[in-house]
Parts: C-alpha cells; sequence; structure tokens
C-alpha cells in the first residue's frame, strides 16, 4: 500500500535549484545531480502543456476526445497523466479530471468477467492505471451520486486482476492476446496485461507467483539470444521492434528477474541502440516502453537517452500541447508525456 | 578502441568545384528574340513601342522597366526563324545599293524613279540612282535552295551543340564541328556563298561532298591557308589550287558566287559584282556527282549567313565591267548602255547603247545592271525579314508590334511587322563611351550580360538597383525576384592544389564506438600542446574568428560563446551580437588554418549518417587543430571549452584545440533544399556583396547613392557597402545558388542507404541476377590477402566458376545469407566452382570471430579499403557475384533472403550450361 504523496513543495525547490544553475556554468552536464532532484525547465513546459490538452480534451463522462482509439485502456493511460504529475489527486488542479477518468474506467468494468473493455489492451492499461490509483486516490470522494458499477478501486482493481489471470488460465503460451478467451499470446497484448499486474501486486493486491513465472518463461521463449523479441506464436520471426525488446525488458525488471540471460540480452540491445527510437511503427508505444525498461535496467542510459526524448517531443509537440500519432492523439500524448514523467517518478510503477 | 590508420587519396581544393553559370546562353534561345549590342553583350527581351526614332525601347523579363538604346549601341537584334520560314514569291529580284533586297513586278521606271510593287509591301517609288540590279527570280523557280534558314534539315556532327543557330545562320566556334547537307544530284549549279567570322578563320567550304565521309576528301573546297583564302581540290589523279585573295582583305567577310561543274572538274568564283577571283580543274578517273556541301569549322569560330543553289546551264558568266550600266540577255551576251525606261504594258525595257536605242524583253533578259553612285547615304539600321527581303533606313518609330522604317531613296515609309522579321542590325554602329558615373560592372543573369553601371535610386515600388547598360538611353530597375551577379572584379582563377605524396598522408579515422568519448581527450590535445588562439595580425586583431552564414554572409567576429539557441558574438563590423544556430554554417576559431584539405573517402564518412542514427543525428562537426573531425551537438562554448553531446553523452573539450565547428542542418540532408528564410518585416532587393576581403554580407537594398549601396540585414542591421571595395554583388535567389557553391556548403549529411528488403515468405527480389550491368562482362580483375593466409588471384582462377560473396559482420542479411552460400557452393565443388567471401574493411579479428559465430570455414579475402567491392558496385550488400569459366560476370544478386540458395542453385545450373548472357 502506498502512502498519499504530495509533491508541491518539492516542485518549488526544484526551481530553486534551477535558478542557481543557470549562467554558472556552460556545461549543460550535471554530473552531480542525483536522479530525482532536478527536473529540467523543457520537461515541465512539456509535461505541463501536454496534460493541459488532455484536460482541456477531456469530456464529461471522463473519456478523452482527442480522437483515434477509445475505452478503459485509453482513459487509463491518460488517467497516468495527471497521477505522474506530482499534483494532489484528490484535492490538486485536476482531482476532477482523476476522478472523471476512474469513473470512466471503472464504468466500462464488465461486473460479470471483470474484463475492462473491448481488448486485453485496454484491460492491461486499464489495469495499471487502476493500480497506480490505488492508495492514491480518495475512493470516498470518487463517487458523487448513484451511478452504476459504484466500486471502489481496490474492488475494481481486485476484479480485473482475476479477470487476467482466468484468461491466462485458458492460454497455451502462458500469456494474453486481444481477446481475453484466446489460446494464442502476443508479446505485445501480454506486456501490457503482465504490466498491470505487476503494478497490481506491488499495490498489495495479490497475484500468485505461478501466474507471474508462467508470463515471464513465455518472454524468455520469446527473447532472442541477440535480445529482439517475436511477435506472437512460437519462436521465431525476429525483427527489431523497439517496443517488444523495452516490454520484455521491463517486466523482467519488475519482476525481478535481472538474473535472467534474457534481461541481459534485452537491456544490452536497447542500450546498444539508444539513438534509434522514432524508427519504428509506432513511435509513441516504443518510447513509452523504452523509457520505462532503460530507466529500470541501466538508468545511466536513460539519463543519456532521455535527452534525446526530449528534444524529440520538444519538435514533436503541436501548440495545443498535443503530440499527435497514428492511434490519435490522446494515446499519442499520453505514451508521450509518460515517457517523460520518469524525470518525475512520481507513479508507483516508476520506482526502482 | 580500434584506430585504422588508412593512406587515403587527397583531392583538389574544392574551389575546383564550378561557380554558377555565368554567360547563359538559355536553352529557348531560338524562341526569345535577342538584342546584341557592340562586344559579346546581349540582353532577351521584346522590342516595345516607341513614338520616335531616337532609341528603341526593349524590354527584357529581367527589367521592371524597358531599357532604351540608339540604334547605333546595338549591334542586332535577332528574332526567332520558325522551321518553314515563308517562301520568297516575285517575278523579279531588285537589288539596291547597299545590300538592301526586294522581290516583286517592275511597274515603270525612267531617269527618276522605279516604281515597284513589292511582295508584302506595295508599291513603292524608288529613286533609280539607288538600283544596282533587277534579276529574274521566277518566284525562286531555277532555285534549288535558299537559305540557310537554321540547322534543320543539317546534319551537324562532332560534339552535341557545337553547331548553333541565329537568325537563321549557321554558326559555331567549335574547333572540329562539322556540318553537311545534302541537295541531290547537281552535276552543274551555281552557289551564292556568304561566310563571315570574328576571330581568326580557319574553315574548309566543301561542295560536291557525298553522303560517304571520305568522298569529301575529293570535293571542291574554299578554304583558308595561313594567309590565303583558296580555292582547291585534289583527286587521284590531279591537284589545283589557286588562291582567292589574302584572309586580312576578306576582313571577316567571304562573300562569292561558285560555278560547278562537276563533270568536268571544274570550278569558277566571282565576287558578287561578277569579277572573277579565280578558278580550278581537276578531274577524277570517272566523274563522281554529289549534291552535298560541307562546312568544317577547324579553328576559331565560322558563321554561315547565306547559301544560294541555283541551276546553271554550264555556261560561264561573261565577264563583265565591274560597274557599268548594262543589261545580260539570257542568251549569255551582254549589252552595255544607259538603261532609259521600262514600260510594263511592252515588258519592254529601253536602252542607250552608245546613242543607238535597243529594246529587250523582259522575259529576253537575265538581269539588269546599274552604275551605283559613288556615296551609298547614310541610313542607321537594316531590317531582314523571313522571305529573304531586305530593308535600310532610319527609325522612325515602333507601333502596334510593327517596325518603320524611312529609306532616303524610297518615297514610302517602311512597316516591317515584327512577326515578318528575323533580324534587325545596326549599319553604323559606334562603340559608346563609359557610362559618366558609377562603378562599371557586369550584370550577370539568364538571357543577358551587360556591362554597365548602378544609378542613383531608393527602393520604391520598384527596386533601387537600377541597371544603366554602357550605351543606353534609358537605364531600368531590375525585378526584385531576379537572380543575378553584378560582377566588378573577376575573381582570380583557382589555385590548383599541389599534390600530396599519398605515402606521407596518414589520416586517423576516429571508429565511434561506445565508450570512445573517454578517447576524445587524448585526441583534441591530450598531447598537451595547447595552442595559442591566431595570431592578432592587422585586421584579424579585433575579429580573430570568422562566422559563416548559411546565407553565404562572413561575419568576422571575436568572443564567440554558443548556447541552446545560438551563437553570442562582439563584431566590429555588425551591429548584432546574436545569430541562431539555423542560420550557421561555420564558425572559424582559427581561420589562419584555412579550408583545409580532406580525403573524399573520410569526407564521405563524416558525413554519412548511419540508420541507427536517423532519429538523433549529429547537428556539429569539429575539426581539431590537428584535422582530426568529431561528430556530435554541441551544446555549449564559452572561452575556455566545448560541451559536446557525443552519442547522447556529454563531454568537455578544451576550446584551444578546435580549429573549426561545422553546422549540420537536417533540412538540407540528401540534397534537399533548404528553405529561404523569410523576413516578414523586409521588403525589396535582396543582394549579398562580396568584397575583396571575401567577407560576404547579404542585405536588403534600400538606396543607391554615388558609390554607396545601403540597406538593412535582418541579421546585421543597417548596411552600408562602399561598390568600389566589392568585387561581386549577388543578386536575389542568385544568393543561395551562389552560397550552395562554397566550400563550407558542401559538408552536408546524408542518410546512409538502406537495405534492399526481401519480401516476407519467399525472399529474395525473385531475380535471375541478370539485372546487373556488370552482367556480361569481364570480371574485374584483383589480388587480396586471405584470412588464412596468401593471396587470391582472379586471374588465376579461369576455368573454374568463382562465387564472389560480399559480406561484413555487421551486416544481418550478409550472415544470413552467408550459411546458405557455403552450402551450395560445397554442394557444386566437384563442379569447378569455388566461393571465395569478400569481407568489406573489417579487421581480420572481426572476420574471423563471425566466422566462429556462423561455424563456417568459408575461403575469406580481405577488402580492406573497399576498392574490390567498388568495382564490383557493391553499394549494398550481401552481393553475390558468379564469375564464369572465361572470366565473364554471370550473375549479380544483391539482397539474399530467405529462398537464397535455390535461386543461386539455379543461377549455377544455368552458368554450368554455359548461359553466360553477352554483354551488349
Amino acid at each position: 500500500m502506498n502512502p498519499l504523496r504530495l509533491k508541491g513543495p518539492i516542485l518549488g525547490g526544484v526551481i530553486a535549484i534551477i535558478m542557481a544553475m543557470a549562467g554558472s556554468s556552460a556545461q549543460a552536464q550535471l554530473p552531480n545531480v542525483k536522479i530525482g532532484e532536478v527536473v529540467p525547465r523543457d520537461v515541465r513546459e512539456i509535461y505541463d502543456r501536454g496534460m493541459q490538452y488532455l484536460a482541456t480534451t477531456q469530456t464529461e463522462d471522463g473519456s478523452f476526445k482527442g480522437g483515434g482509439e477509445q475505452g478503459p485502456g485509453v482513459t487509463g493511460l491518460a488517467l497516468m497523466v495527471f497521477l505522474a504529475s506530482g499534483e494532489d489527486p484528490n484535492f490538486g488542479l485536476y482531482s476532477n479530471h482523476v476522478r472523471k477518468a476512474l469513473r470512466n474506467i471503472i464504468g466500462q468494468q464488465n461486473a460479470g468477467t471483470g474484463i475492462l473493455g473491448s481488448s486485453m489492451y485496454h484491460h492491461g492499461f486499464a489495469m495499471l492505471a487502476l493500480a497506480e490509483a490505488y492508495g492514491t486516490v480518495d475512493d470516498r470522494t470518487l463517487w458523487t451520486g448513484n451511478e452504476p458499477n459504484r466500486r471502489t478501486i481496490g474492488q475494481a482493481l481486485e476484479l480485473a486482476v482475476r479477470a487476467a489471470i482466468t484468461s491466462q488460465k485458458k492460454n497455451t503460451y502462458g500469456g494474453w492476446r486481444y481477446s481475453p478467451d484466446s489460446t494464442d499470446a502476443d508479446t505485445s497484448v501480454s506486456g501490457s496485461v503482465l504490466v498491470g499486474l505487476l503494478a497490481a501486486r506491488n499495490a498489495g493486491i495479490e497475484v500468485p507467483d505461478e501466474v507471474l513465472d508462467r508470463a515471464i518463461t513465455y518472454y524468455t521463449k520469446m527473447t532472442s539470444d541477440s535480445g529482439q523479441v517475436a511477435y506472437a506464436g512460437g519462436f521465431g520471426g525476429f525483427d527489431e521492434s523497439i517496443a517488444r525488446i523495452s516490454i520484455a525488458t521491463l517486466v523482467y525488471s519488475v519482476a525481478r528477474r535481472k538474473d535472467l540471460p534474457q534481461f541481459k540480452a534485452t537491456i544490452g540491445y536497447l542500450t546498444q541502440r539508444l539513438e534509434s527510437n522514432s524508427n519504428q511503427s509506432w513511435p509513441e508505444y516504443a518510447r513509452y516502453y523504452q523509457a520505462q525498461a532503460l530507466f529500470q535496467g541501466d538508468v545511466e542510459a536513460w539519463e543519456k537517452w532521455n535527452k534525446l526524448l526530449v528534444r524529440q517531443l520538444k519538435t514533436a509537440q503541436a501548440a495545443d500541447g498535443s503530440i499527435r500519432s497514428s492511434q490519435g492523439a490522446t494515446i499519442g500524448t499520453a505514451m508521450s508525456m509518460l515517457a517523460l514523467a520518469l524525470n518525475y517518478r512520481f507513479l508507483p510503477i516508476y520506482e526502482r | 578502441m580500434a584506430e585504422l590508420s588508412l593512406t587515403c587519396r587527397w583531392i583538389g581544393s574544392m574551389l575546383v568545384l564550378a561557380s554558377a553559370t555565368t554567360h547563359v546562353v538559355a536553352a529557348n534561345a531560338a524562341v526569345t528574340p535577342v538584342l546584341n549590342l557592340i562586344g559579346r553583350d546581349f540582353v532577351r527581351g521584346q522590342l516595345v513601342d516607341v513614338p520616335d526614332g531616337k532609341q528603341l525601347l526593349w524590354q527584357s523579363p529581367a527589367f521592371s522597366g524597358p531599357l532604351g538604346f540608339a540604334p547605333s549601341a546595338i549591334n542586332s537584334i535577332q528574332f526567332p526563324v520558325p522551321p518553314k520560314p515563308p517562301a520568297t514569291e516575285g517575278e523579279l529580284s531588285f537589288e539596291l545599293i547597299g545590300g538592301d533586297e526586294l522581290y516583286g513586278k517592275l511597274v515603270s521606271l525612267d531617269q527618276k524613279t522605279a516604281v515597284l510593287a513589292v511582295t508584302g509591301m506595295g508599291t513603292l517609288h524608288v529613286d533609280r540612282t539607288m538600283l544596282r540590279r533587277i534579276s529574274r527570280w521566277k518566284d525562286g523557280g531555277d532555285l534549288v535552295y535558299f537559305g540557310p534558314t537554321g540547322l534543320q534539315g543539317w546534319q551537324p556532327s562532332g560534339e552535341p551543340n557545337a553547331w548553333r543557330e541565329e537568325a537563321g545562320h549557321l554558326l559555331t566556334s567549335q574547333a572540329g564541328a562539322v556540318i553537311r547537307r545534302d541537295f541531290g544530284t547537281l552535276p552543274k549549279a551555281r552557289y551564292e556563298v556568304e561566310l563571315t567570322w570574328k576571330g581568326k578563320p580557319d574553315f574548309e567550304f566543301s561542295l560536291g561532298v557525298g553522303p560517304d565521309p571520305k568522298t569529301a576528301l575529293k570535293a571542291f573546297h574554299i578554304a583558308v591557308w595561313d594567309d590565303d583564302i583558296i580555292a582547291a581540290r585534289e583527286t587521284e589523279r590531279e591537284a589545283d589550287v589557286t588562291s582567292l585573295m589574302k584572309t586580312k582583305d576578306a576582313d571577316g567577310r567571304l562573300h562569292v558566287i561558285v560555278y560547278l561543274d562537276q563533270t568536268r572538274g571544274h570550278m569558277l568564283v566571282y565576287s558578287p559584282l561578277g569579277v572573277p577571283l579565280g578558278e580550278i580543274t581537276a578531274e577524277m578517273g570517272k566523274a563522281e556527282v554529289f549534291g552535298g556541301v560541307q562546312l568544317s569549322n577547324k579553328a576559331g569560330d565560322v558563321r554561315l549567313q547565306r547559301l544560294h543553289i541555283g541551276k546553271w546551264d554550264g555556261n560561264p558568266p561573261r565577264s563583265a565591267e565591274g560597274n557599268k550600266s548594262r543589261v545580260h540577255l539570257t542568251t549569255g551576251a551582254i549589252t552595255y548602255g544607259t538603261i532609259e525606261r521600262y514600260e510594263s504594258e511592252q515588258r519592254q525595257y529601253t536602252i542607250d547603247d552608245n546613242g543607238t536605242a535597243r529594246t529587250f524583253t523582259q522575259d529576253e533578259v537575265q538581269d539588269v545592271h546599274f552604275t551605283p553612285p559613288e556615296t551609298l547615304p547614310a541610313r542607321s539600321l537594316r531590317a531582314i525579314a523571313l522571305n529573304g527581303t531586305t530593308l535600310s533606313g532610319d527609325l522612325l518609330k515602333v507601333e502596334q508590334q510593327t517596325v518603320w522604317l524611312k529609306h532616303p531613296g524610297i518615297e514610302e515609309p517602311l512597316s516591317l511587322p515584327i512577326a515578318s522579321l528575323q533580324s534587325l542590325i545596326s549599319l553604323s554602329p559606334s562603340p559608346p563611351a563609359a557610362n559618366p558615373s558609377g562603378r562599371q560592372g557586369r550584370l550577370e543573369a539568364e538571357g543577358l550580360h551587360l556591362v554597365g553601371s548602378l544609378v542613383d535610386a531608393k527602393e520604391g515600388d520598384v527596386s533601387c538597383l537600377v541597371w544603366q547598360p554602357v550605351g543606353a538611353l534609358q537605364p531600368a530597375p531590375l525585378r526584385r525576384d531576379l537572380a543575378a551577379k553584378i560582377i566588378y572584379r573577376d575573381p582570380p582563377p583557382p589555385v590548383k592544389a599541389q599534390a600530396v605524396n599519398r605515402n606521407q598522408v596518414q589520416v586517423r579515422q576516429v571508429q565511434p564506438a561506445p565508450g570512445f568519448v573517454n578517447q576524445l581527450a587524448n585526441l583534441f590535445g591530450g598531447n598537451g600542446q595547447a595552442v595559442a588562439p591566431a595570431a592578432n595580425v592587422g585586421g584579424a586583431a579585433a575579429n580573430p574568428f570568422v562566422l559563416h552564414l548559411r546565407s553565404g554572409d562572413t561575419v568576422p567576429c571575436s568572443a564567440a560563446n554558443i548556447n541552446e539557441e545560438g551563437v553570442t558574438y562582439k563584431s566590429s563590423v555588425s551591429d548584432a551580437t546574436f545569430i541562431p544556430h539555423s542560420q550557421l554554417k561555420v564558425l572559424e576559431l582559427m581561420p589562419r588554418i584555412g579550408a583545409g584539405q580532406i580525403a573524399k573517402s573520410k569526407k564521405e564518412r563524416l558525413l554519412m549518417l548511419p540508420r541507427m542514427q536517423r532519429d538523433s543525428p549529429p547537428t556539429h562537426l569539429l575539426r581539431s587543430i590537428e584535422g582530426d573531425y568529431l561528430r556530435g551537438r554541441i551544446v555549449s562554448m564559452n572561452d575556455r571549452e566545448i560541451a559536446v553531446e557525443v552519442r547522447l553523452e556529454t563531454r568537455v573539450i578544451p576550446r584551444s584545440q578546435v580549429a573549426r565547428l561545422i553546422w549540420l542542418h537536417a533540412d538540407e540532408m540528401d540534397g534537399a533544399t533548404p528553405a529561404l528564410p523569410e523576413h516578414d518585416s523586409l521588403t525589396g532587393t535582396r543582394v549579398q556583396s562580396l568584397p575583396a576581403d571575401g567577407n560576404r554580407l547579404t542585405f536588403f537594398a534600400e538606396q543607391v547613392d554615388g558609390l554607396t549601396l545601403s540597406g538593412k540585414s535582418p541579421l546585421l542591421g543597417a548596411c552600408r557597402v562602399d561598390l568600389l571595395q566589392v568585387d561581386q554583388l549577388v543578386i536575389g535567389p542568385a544568393i543561395e545558388q551562389s552560397a550552395a557553391s562554397l566550400a563550407f556548403h558542401q559538408w552536408k549529411l546524408r542518410n546512409a542507404p538502406d537495405p534492399l528488403e526481401a519480401p516476407d515468405g519467399d525472399g529474395g527480389s525473385g531475380s535471375e541476377g541478370l539485372e546487373s550491368i556488370l552482367v556480361g562482362k569481364p570480371a574485374p580483375d584483383f589480388e587480396l590477402d586471405l584470412l588464412t593466409g596468401g593471396k587470391f588471384r582472379l586471374a588465376e582462377e579461369k576455368g573454374k566458376i568463382i562465387v564472389l560473396d560480399f559480406w561484413a559482420s555487421w551486416c544481418g542479411p550478409c550472415l544470413q545469407a552467408m550459411p546458405q552460400v557455403d552450402r551450395v557452393a560445397a554442394e557444386y565443388a566437384d563442379r569447378g566452382v569455388k566461393l571465395v567471401a569478400v569481407n568489406l574493411e573489417e579487421t581480420p579479428a572481426k572476420v574471423q570471430a563471425a566466422l566462429e559465430r556462423l561455424k563456417l570455414e568459408t575461403s575469406v579475402a580481405l577488402d580492406r579499403n573497399g576498392r574490390i567491392a567498388e568495382k564490383y558496385g557493391a553499394t549494398a550488400i550481401p552481393q553475390t557475384v558468379i564469375i564464369d569459366r572465361d572470366g565473364v560476370v554471370a550473375r549479380l544478386f544483391v539482397g539474399g533472403g530467405a529462398r537464397f540458395d535455390d535461386q543461386l542453385r539455379a543461377a549455377l545450373d544455368s552458368v554450368l550450361a554455359g548461359a553466360t548472357p553477352k554483354s551488349e
């Protein structure tokens, strides 16, 4: 169970540090500054603008009208942007946005199966968002009237975890696929569900070890010696997907399995290619995982990579604060901000 | 870190990169009228209306108003000639004194006046003293050819575009240029030929040339031999040669009438007035008759202005007393005497033959000659119409696209529609005096080349750059969007780079690798020999650095600092102190080190962006004082240190070790043309001055006042330029064109080429390996060290089928293909197939490691400098080449793929069966 985190005062301190730094040296490198002590101005500006965009595009029902894909997973990603900002989720500037998003997610949960949304992608991301909100957002102020599905965050999360475990049991490979009843698996959908489960366990929800072990074994089978990670089905079909390599790195890390040779292979692959992070089919999706994978796997590499990320987002961000993507501006903006949010480290899943 | 020592080929200074073309001959030269001034100046455009005859107004697309020229200031105006010019119709041709020529009917002739009904012009009353000759024309009935009227129908040979056409004339200044044309079989013919030249002539004009070029050797020639113009012929039996005139007496023009009887091997040459110049006879064993004409230019220049070919009855023209009044009859007889009159009703001339009146009908008369007066009346212009009509006179006006001339001997004003003209020639050109004020320069743009000067003007509705060509009565402002240059002083010819002994030059290559940044300290001055800043010599004291902008501008400056936004500096020549990164190209911290030389291959490597870095391209190149280069992103610079991010790691380098910073911009990659900078607040004529000290300055011109050009620079503020100090003024879009050719501006990143990816599933391109141009050609021979020791020489392998597999250990598809190739080669080994895997530019240790990983024992040849790969065009690997038993390239595959083994088997089967395609 995580305590409430109120980071307002710390932000003030950050500004003071930056002011002190400016003009003192021409060196941009800040070798003695420990991680977490300073959030560069560029990061704060990009993040604030991105968050503003999401805030202004949120509708009354809690979803986001930025275009593209909709559903509890998308709402969950946007929700995490508010949670990761350091603003107080219960009383701060965006507390209403947080509650609306949570009501939207829980409202879409199937009361019978516990599944969130139309595919396991949604389920995984929504479950992760619930896990991050659990213990942080006060349930007593969540519901205002007589809405249906008036579950607490904890109840919804627990239900979602059960649903994910049930789905895995039906799966031949020990992973997940779009449909909860599928026997096939892929490393992309599985990543969203497995990270959600790991976050839920970190938040105190019971997730049996064998569930996680089976999923990790699936990933080890899908990881080649070179560090590349296959997409679906059995072994083989490797190509350079930074997203999947990052997902594998992240799940090995969060599952505390850095001892695996597969972890060494995937993190090695990523650190050798720090500069290729947008030459991908869905660059925002790749960066979302790449940020967390590098942060968990090799924080020094993350520091270097983060500079590139900031530069890229600075040019990619539109005047309205959004980051456009082929899956719509909500997903593009949310995933980009979450990649950047490692600079804040307020989300539990970002703890090392 | 592996540090390779490479011996590299050094190239000459980048000055050899040609500067922008200056003297432009527009591609559409044939369709745009051109006004030629005296000398080599010209300007394309249109003749526009002018109410009086004082000047010709000429509107060029380069100017916002017309230029005005006195007729005496121009040389000619040439109008486009249509492919099929109108026919020359008329019963008679009338030659007036001074070369005018009209066609039509004779209405009447008395002691004072000749009345002519002229084709296309109506009735003209001509003072009879103007008449020179009246000849039978019969609509050109005896005419075989009347021209030339442009290149159409002619066969030029030699270099392309060696021949040009102008006003229908054929001209060349290319040595060795030859042009010919066939006119059918002409045993006896009369040729009127007019050739002109400007320099020292050296040409050969040949008659009686056949389709076989060898026949030209035995043809009849009029040619330049040293100081003489001669007529000559040499057959296998006889040779004859005679001098026609001295070259210097010809004074740039040869105008002759040639009578040629090929059956008798006889050629007679006369002046246009009928004075014999020479004759030759040289028969062949068996007479051959050819109708071809050929002009070949040995050196200098030559222009074929006139070639009229007519039938000839074989009777040599009677020698006539040049200027005496007379009648030539069709019988060949000549009657001397004053021409009294002509009556159109009887169609009859009356001649006073020493007191006896004799009459001849028009049909009996071949031509009538009049005694010309001693003096010619002065006229300023001659108009030549497309149909051959030639008229001279003084300009009255230009109105509604018609030129009006007044001939002193013709009563009526002459109207000549511009559309009917092929040229307008000044008859009294006089070299103009220089402009009274302003510095004289040369304006160059597409379609013009004009010596002149800028006149005082302010920027307003039109540009403040107002050009007064030398000799022009009326200047005109340049159009603001014109790309042009004013050249006040030509740059010195490029200095040839000194040849460098290759063996003495060692270029250290920095191989970027993880963690290599730690080595930078060593590379950039680890030897502790800090070099002092550039010596304070002369004017450089205040401004020791030089900033080069992307516009081509250079700003001498000092105290340069760099931050995220750009460069902050101090300069005694500019008010501004900051320039953003997007406008910068180079900062020379030690200008004394100069542009420097760099091996081409090294430069290409430095500027090649690996695919892995596409998302994070470097933004700068740093050149150390030792000549080493480092690629990265400059984060900041102060007077002591440069912080540079290299592959996302930031390191600090002492500034004293860095000679130069070069900016690499993403918008100029792969040959892209960056958008022009926009300056919303400023409008006007953009100019760039190139002063003698080389420090370019770009600004918006606002005023020309005497020798001062002033304006505003978006970067540097108010600017004033002393035109006396300027070598060149570059105008409008020519600034970017000119900047693009500067040496520093050649430093542009380009993306490494993408590998050819095989489509999923079937793998490979499905190709049979026959597409390469190398297929069917002899395989380039080579000799390389083998990994296991010893050498591989291709020449020694004749009789075997050799498979060359070009690869490198960093190339994934190569490593995929190699086991397949190895396996297939092993299957075919007993049939004389031998595999050699040619490794590209890797160390033996790396190659060995890769082979061990693949568990292969393939024979590997080491192409350490990539020369062999280059010979085989291996720009993308894997590339697999099959060479047949005769040493000919039989197949060439690029790209491997999942089914490559099957492709290779099929290819080897057909090569074994002897199916090597023949080279075309």
